[in-house]
Formats: C-alpha cells, sequence, structure tokens
C-alpha cells in the first residue's frame, strides 16, 4: 500500500511552535511600540487583493513571485508586500486626514520564492510608511527610525546600503530614449551588474529581425503608405482581414517600425552611463563625489546627489555610525514602484533584514493626488533570527485541581487566581494530586491549587509544602 | 491498489504520440512490455523482476508521480514542466529519451506582418491594454507561459485555456494568439500562424521522471530503476556505434596494430582488439592472420573499412553495438545523488 508521510505544512510554509512564537510576538511587538513613540498608527487590510494591484505596480521580480488565482472570475493575489494596499487603504479612508500621515502595520505576506535557511514563502512584514513626508526630512526619519529600531532589539553590526534610483531616471530622462526602452533600462538596472551581455542583448534584439527597406517610398505620407502596403498584402492573399486586429492597426504599426529611426546608438549610450553608475557601490563621502562627477559630465543637475547629502547628514546627527553605510547606486529593489531613496539593511551574516525607499508616483497611480510617500518593512523571523535573545517573562502559573464534582467551584476559584495576576491552568483530566504535582513541576508551574470547596483551598507548593486555609489568606500576594 | 509495496510502479503512456516509441525504446533495451491487448492497463516487462507496467494518460502520469501513486513513469517534459511545478517529490531521472522532440513556441497570425519577435508580442500587450482590452493567448501550458510573460516584464495579458486544437484559436476568434508545442509547424502554418522569433518557451522531448520518496526509501526499487537507466543509457549510447570484425595479414601483432592505427577511427576506446587465426588451409603460405575487433562510430565505417582493404583485409563484416556501457552510469549516479541531497526545508 501506499505510504505517505503525515499532513506536512505547505512547502516554504512552517509551523511555529510556542516557544519561538513567544519570541516572535514579543519582538514583533517591540517593534510596533518603536513606531507608536514616532507616531506611526496601526492600520490593517486584507490578505487577499485584487491581482492587478500587484500587476500594475509591482517589479517584475514580485509579479512572478505572486501566489494569484482567479475565482468565481475573479483575479485575486494573496498579499506578497504591504505597500500597496496601505496606499490604496489610505486613500480610501485617510486622504482628508492633515499630512503626514504615519502608519503601522504588521502581519504576514506570501512570495513565492525558492525556500532556503530563514527564507519562508509565508513571512511577517513589520513597517511603516510616512505619507507627505518629503526628502531629505521624511527619508531620514523613515531611516533612522529602521535603524534605531535594530539597535532597540540587539541586532549587532547590522549594515545599511542607500541607493537612489532617481538619479538613473534623471539620467534616462535626459536621454530621450523612446519610453519602452527606458523603462526597460531601469527594469534591467539591477542585472546589468550581474549579466551585462544578457541585457545588452535583450535591449538590442529589439532591432534584431531587419524588416526591409522602404527605398523611395520613404518619402510617402504615412497614411498612403499604409494604404499601399495593405493593398499590396491583400492581393499576395495574406489574410490581414481575419484577424482580432483591425488590418489598419497592423499597417500602422508595421509603418511605425520601418520608419523608426534606430536608437541604437542612443541604446548603447544609456548602457555605458547605467553601467558607470551602477558600479558606484562604495564609501559615502566616494560615492557620492562620483555620482556627482557622472552626473556633471552628462550636463544634469545633481540634485538627487545632494538630497542624498543631506539625507545621510540628518543620518549622521541621529548617531549613526558612518562606516556602517554604504552607498549602492545600482541597487533597484526589484519594484518598478520605487521614485527616490532605496535602501536594505542587512544583519551580520548577510541576510537582508529591511527594505525601503521612496514612491512618489505610486499614490497617484493608484488614481489620488501627487503625494509623496516613503517608508520601510522588516522581515520579522529573520530580525529573530539575529536579535539577541530576550527571555519572554511569564506570570508564575499555578495547576488548579478539584474532585470532578466540584469543578464549577474550580473554574471561580481558577478565575479569582487569574485576576490576582497569576496564570492558572485548570485541571480537564481529573488527576490524582500526585499526578498534578509531576504536571506542575513539568510545567514550571508554582503550585497545586486543591479546591475543597469555595472557600477552602490547599496551596501544594511546588518547593514549599502543603498550606490548607481560606482561599484569601492561601493565596500570596503577587 | 492492488500491487505491493515491493513493486515498482512503472507508469507508461496509454497512447498518443508517446506511446508507440516508448514501447519501441523499451524493447530496443530488452525491456519488452507485454500488454496482451489494447483494453488493458497493466502489463508486465520480461526481464525486469518485481515490476508492474501500468498505462496513464501522459499528463496523468506526472501528477500520479507526483502524489508517489506510481514510482516512475516515462511522459513529456513539456508536462512534467508544466504540471509537476517545482514539486520536491518530483525527480526527472533522465531527461532527454531521445524521442518525441517538440517546442513549446508563442505563434501569432501570419497576417500581424508587424510581428517578428518577442519585443513586438510585448509591445502588443500594452498596446491592447492601453485600448481597454488583454491580449488573448490560448494555450494548455497556463503556468509555463504565465512565468515567460512574467519573467520578461508583461503582465497585462489573459490565458485562455485550450486543450487540444489549440491552434485554431485565433481562427475562431476566442483567442489572439497562441502557445503551442510543435515538432515540424506544420500544423501553425495550416492555421496560418507563424512563430515569434526568440520566443521558445521549452524544449521538450520524452523523459523519465520519478518519486522521490518512493525511490529514497527503497532499495530494491532504486535497484530496478538502476537496471533501467542503465540498459536506456548504453543503448542510447550505442546507437551511433558499430563494431567491425576483419582478417588483417601482417607479421607480427604490433606491426598490424602499428598498420592499422594509421586511420584514427581504428583506434577504439583503448586501441583495436588484434588476435591471432590458426588457418584451416594448410597450403596457406607463411603469412600470418590476425582478427581485428574494434568499435567505430558509424559515420566513420566505410572511411575504416577503405583502409582495412587497403591494408590487405578479407572477411571484413560491421556489426551493430546493442550496448555500450560506460564505467559507470550517468544518469543513475545522478539520481543517487538527487536522492541523497537533503530535501530543503
Amino acid at each position: 500500500m501506499n505510504e505517505r508521510p503525515g499532513w506536512q505544512p505547505v512547502r516554504g510554509a512552517r509551523d511555529v511552535p510556542p516557544t519561538e512564537q513567544l519570541r516572535l510576538r514579543a519582538l514583533q511587538q517591540r517593534l510596533e511600540n518603536i513606531g507608536r513613540q514616532w507616531g506611526y498608527q496601526p492600520i490593517d487590510v486584507p490578505l487577499l487583493e485584487q491581482r492587478d494591484l500587484y500587476l500594475k505596480k509591482a517589479g517584475e521580480e514580485l509579479v512572478g513571485k505572486l501566489y494569484d488565482f482567479v475565482h468565481h472570475g475573479r483575479a485575486l493575489a494573496l498579499r506578497p508586500e504591504w505597500t500597496s494596499s496601505v496606499l490604496r487603504a489610505y486613500l480610501r479612508l485617510l486622504r482628508s486626514e492633515p499630512l503626514p500621515v504615519r502608519l503601522a502595520y504588521s502581519g504576514p505576506v506570501l512570495r513565492y520564492e525558492r525556500p532556503q535557511r530563514t527564507t519562508y514563502r509565508q513571512f511577517t512584514q513589520v513597517g511603516v510608511e510616512l505619507i507627505g513626508g518629503v526628502a531629505p526630512l521624511a527619508d531620514a526619519e523613515i531611516l533612522g527610525l529602521a535603524c534605531l529600531s535594530l539597535d532597540a532589539v540587539g541586532v549587532k553590526n547590522w549594515k545599511l546600503t542607500v541607493g537612489h534610483i532617481g538619479i538613473a531616471r534623471t539620467l534616462l530622462a535626459a536621454m530621450r530614449l523612446p519610453e519602452r526602452t527606458a523603462s526597460q533600462l531601469l527594469w534591467s538596472f539591477e542585472r546589468l551588474r550581474r549579466e551585462p551581455a544578457q541585457v545588452r542583448a535583450e535591449l538590442m534584439s529589439d532591432e534584431a529581425p531587419e524588416l526591409f527597406d522602404l527605398g523611395p517610398l520613404q518619402s510617402l505620407p504615412d497614411d498612403q503608405l499604409q494604404h499601399l502596403l495593405l493593398t499590396m498584402l491583400r492581393a499576395v492573399g495574406v489574410p490581414v482581414d481575419n484577424t482580432s486586429r483591425e488590418p489598419e492597426a497592423i499597417v500602422a504599426r508595421l509603418v511605425r517600425k520601418l520608419r523608426r529611426s534606430e536608437p541604437a546608438a542612443g541604446v548603447e549610450q544609456a548602457l555605458a552611463v547605467l553601467t558607470q553608475l551602477s558600479a558606484i557601490r562604495m564609501q559615502p563621502r566616494e560615492a557620492l563625489q562620483a555620482a556627482a562627477q557622472l552626473l556633471g559630465d552628462e550636463g544634469l543637475s545633481a540634485a538627487p546627489i545632494q538630497e542624498l547629502q543631506a539625507t545621510l547628514d540628518l543620518l549622521l546627527a541621529q548617531g549613526m555610525p558612518l562606516e556602517r553605510i554604504v552607498i549602492d547606486l545600482g541597487m533597484s529593489r526589484g519594484l518598478h514602484y520605487y521614485t527616490g531613496i532605496i535602501f536594505e539593511i542587512e544583519g551580520e551574516d548577510g541576510l537582508q533584514l529591511c527594505g525601503g525607499g521612496r514612491y512618489d508616483d505610486l499614490i497617484a497611480s493608484l488614481g489620488g493626488p501627487t503625494t509623496p510617500a516613503v517608508g520601510f518593512a522588516f522581515g520579522l523571523e529573520r530580525i529573530a533570527a539575529v536579535a539577541e535573545q530576550r527571555p519572554v517573562v511569564e506570570q508564575p502559573s499555578l495547576v488548579v485541581m478539584t474532585p470532578t464534582s466540584r469543578h464549577a467551584e474550580g473554574l471561580r476559584v481558577a478565575e479569582y487566581l487569574r485576576q490576582r495576576g497569576f496564570l492558572a491552568l485548570l485541571d480537564v483530566r481529573g488527576r490524582s494530586l500526585q499526578a498534578n504535582l509531576r504536571d506542575a513541576m513539568r510545567r514550571g508551574a508554582r503550585a497545586v491549587v486543591e479546591v475543597e470547596d469555595e472557600q477552602t483551598v490547599v496551596w501544594h507548593d511546588v518547593w514549599e509544602g502543603a498550606r490548607r486555609g481560606n482561599l484569601a489568606e492561601v493565596v500570596p500576594h503577587l | 491498489m492492488r500491487s505491493s509495496a515491493a513493486m515498482l510502479r512503472f507508469a507508461l503512456p496509454s497512447k498518443g504520440t508517446l506511446y508507440e516509441p516508448t514501447l519501441q525504446l523499451l524493447q530496443s533495451c530488452g525491456l519488452r512490455v507485454s500488454r496482451p491487448n489494447l483494453k488493458q492497463y497493466t502489463a508486465r516487462i520480461a526481464g525486469l523482476p518485481d515490476t508492474e507496467v501500468l498505462f496513464h494518460r501522459p499528463s496523468d502520469i506526472v501528477a500520479k508521480v507526483v502524489a508517489g501513486d506510481v514510482d516512475i513513469g516515462i511522459s513529456g517534459l513539456d508536462l512534467v514542466r508544466e504540471e509537476g511545478g517545482d514539486d520536491p517529490n518530483l525527480l526527472v531521472i533522465e531527461p532527454d529519451l531521445g524521442f518525441a522532440r517538440a517546442d513549446l513556441v508563442l505563434a501569432v497570425p501570419e497576417a500581424w506582418v508587424d510581428v517578428q519577435s518577442w519585443l513586438d508580442v510585448a509591445d502588443l500587450a500594452a498596446d491592447f491594454a492601453a485600448a481597454g482590452r488583454q491580449l488573448r493567448v490560448a494555450t494548455k501550458y497556463r503556468n509555463l507561459v504565465r512565468s515567460f510573460f512574467y519573467e520578461r516584464g508583461v503582465y497585462m495579458f489573459t490565458l485562455v485555456d485550450s486543450q487540444g486544437a489549440t491552434e485554431g484559436a485565433p481562427g475562431l476568434g476566442y483567442a489572439d494568439m497562441i502557445a503551442d508545442i510543435t515538432e515540424t509547424g506544420t500544423a501553425l502554418r495550416e492555421n496560418r500562424l507563424k512563430v515569434v522569433a526568440g520566443a521558445t518557451i521549452l524544449r521538450s522531448q520524452a523523459c523519465l521522471i520519478g518519486g522521490r520518496r518512493a525511490l529514497a526509501g527503497d532499495e530494491r526499487k532504486r535497484e530496478i530503476v538502476g537496471t533501467v537507466i542503465e540498459l536506456v543509457e548504453a543503448q542510447r549510447r550505442a546507437r551511433g556505434l558499430a563494431q567491425i570484425i576483419a582478417n588483417v595479414p601482417g607479421p607480427d601483432a604490433a606491426t598490424v596494430a602499428g598498420c592499422m592505427t594509421t586511420n584514427p577511427h581504428l583506434r577504439g576506446l583503448q586501441g583495436p582488439t588484434i588476435a591471432p587465426v590458426f588457418s584451416s588451409r594448410p597450403d596457406a603460405d607463411a603469412t600470418n592472420w590476425w582478427s581485428i575487433s574494434v568499435v567505430v562510430a558509424t559515420d566513420h565505417v566505410l572511411g575504416a573499412v577503405v583502409h582495412l582493404r587497403e591494408i590487405g583485409s578479407t572477411g571484413i563484416v560491421v556489426l551493430p553495438v546493442q550496448y555500450a556501457f560506460a564505467d559507470r552510469s550517468v544518469s543513475y549516479s545522478r539520481l543517487l545523488q538527487a536522492l541523497n541531497q537533503q530535501e530543503e526545508t
């Protein structure tokens, strides 16, 4: 017969035992409390979202990791990150609030990742959004909150890497590339460092299949050329009238392609500049100098560099150690909605603990007014793996036992004890005193309280022996 | 299922393009499947003890291996990638059995004269979205096609489920284009579709798959699987080889070897085998005869024969090689390695 192992959690998901869950909860609370002290108000949003919310704005990296499905004809997804949903909720519920609005969230996200050590497909994000705050002041607040929170929960030797996607955007905008080429370059930005040859090939293959030379037809106006081509195609029996596209649309696009002046040179230049930019990964001072030089050479404004410099100055003013900060201008974090600063914080062993950045266009693209916004999220489980282990202090606990016939009295005694600050467990298995004492020892409980009637109990202290008497006398003060 | 735990459950395609070539492959490996009639869905393999053959549809074979209902099976790599996903129980033991080759490609109506490459498709998806429609792609390979589009930054499209006769979808109007498996492209051309350049989603062929749990936990099953893949591998390696036997005259073995190996193809793997012939003709002159035997690539047989004639050979015989075993089976070592790898948590 077929042998199957017992029920397992779905691959990449896991069961969390109580000892670990207590720690995770405590850590989550400490992070949330720090945010609260900085003025971040909690918000919650659904785990289930419309798929298009992520398809339209998320980066390709995240979309490939989306858990999505069609249910009763609706395309849905499990949230892979909070920001899109939180900003959508902000627009619906809070857009009339005075700016800035500070929001905090914590809860599970799901991503179809390759499971690895401390990488799960379901994990917990604890994060904040600062809506309506502009760079560099709001950027400095967000970076400061992230770093100080890690210090507060005892993460040692974290390293902050800061980039600024606005610099690449500025460079690309100045080159006047076709929209799609520019956005493809931006998508490929992070890969440019890893696999430059492949990125180049993908961009250039746009021009690869040679069509034909228009020759003397070049001088015809578009409408005449389209008419001519369409007539010819029909004459030679190409079934242009038999597809889901209008024949005119097919021919119009063909003419556009034939007339397109080869932007290959522009792409080459853009690739060269972006490659230089993405090579800037160094200490802040040298990095900012190199970037200013690059923008200067292209005759562009150094505004994004000055913004980054100002943010860093404010960060240092909060006591952040400069030597733990690296500037990486080739970072793009795989999310398409970033517009300005982007950052990641990793722990001693190189695991990413935190990621965030600025997305000034996201609210507008969700249908709201143009509103600057910046935020970050911690990965709770990863922080738990490197944060200092702090024992979770439990209330002293007691086991309350009664003869089964007097269980109702036992219930009342247990409630009395809970109100006095004890953690009281009621014997629900009808065990003997001996068995209950053994159980109390095993659970680390302080005593077994044997109920005789509603007033009289015997306090069997695990360490100090038994005392019989009135409930109020026998129970010690905490 | 009535099979006992010790029986290896080996699933084979019950019909379709995979059926005949699968049985042929096994037969050529000395593993003849005896299926008394086509109505019967179980069979035995002569020469493979403790093995029960079960006939299933190729896509069901993938699902049954994943679920652990069968231990190993032969199916198409396209179905394995599409249906099997990244299930940790699914092992591809031999990714290429050498038949049923086909590509999963994107195809558009031939009348879309403005579309040549994948980037045109990406462009069209954006154009459609801007016009408030979605580009509809008919396919039965939903997972593979979706990943292909997503990985290339195209998110606005709709997959239209199509089980069979997919290439008819654009003509019938329920999709704009298709993604389908094609061997020769004939069906595409007949439906006036053309393949999009640079958009081959997967190169597929028949493959051998197995269940990790079943094989990791049962040494006997591993041994039987080892026999199967040893034979398949040796048979495939033998396909391009022939054995040449001839009588060559010469004073001694070393001289004969010297004459032979001036043709590099007659060196064989380690060198030719040369043995003395004890002539049965008493009137023979003083010439010594040597029987040589060497394995050469079939492409080089004629050249080798010409060379053997030049050095005076007689009785040249060329035989097909049925199996060529390497010093160890590559696939079997790979399988053992995959089974040893700790499943990631």
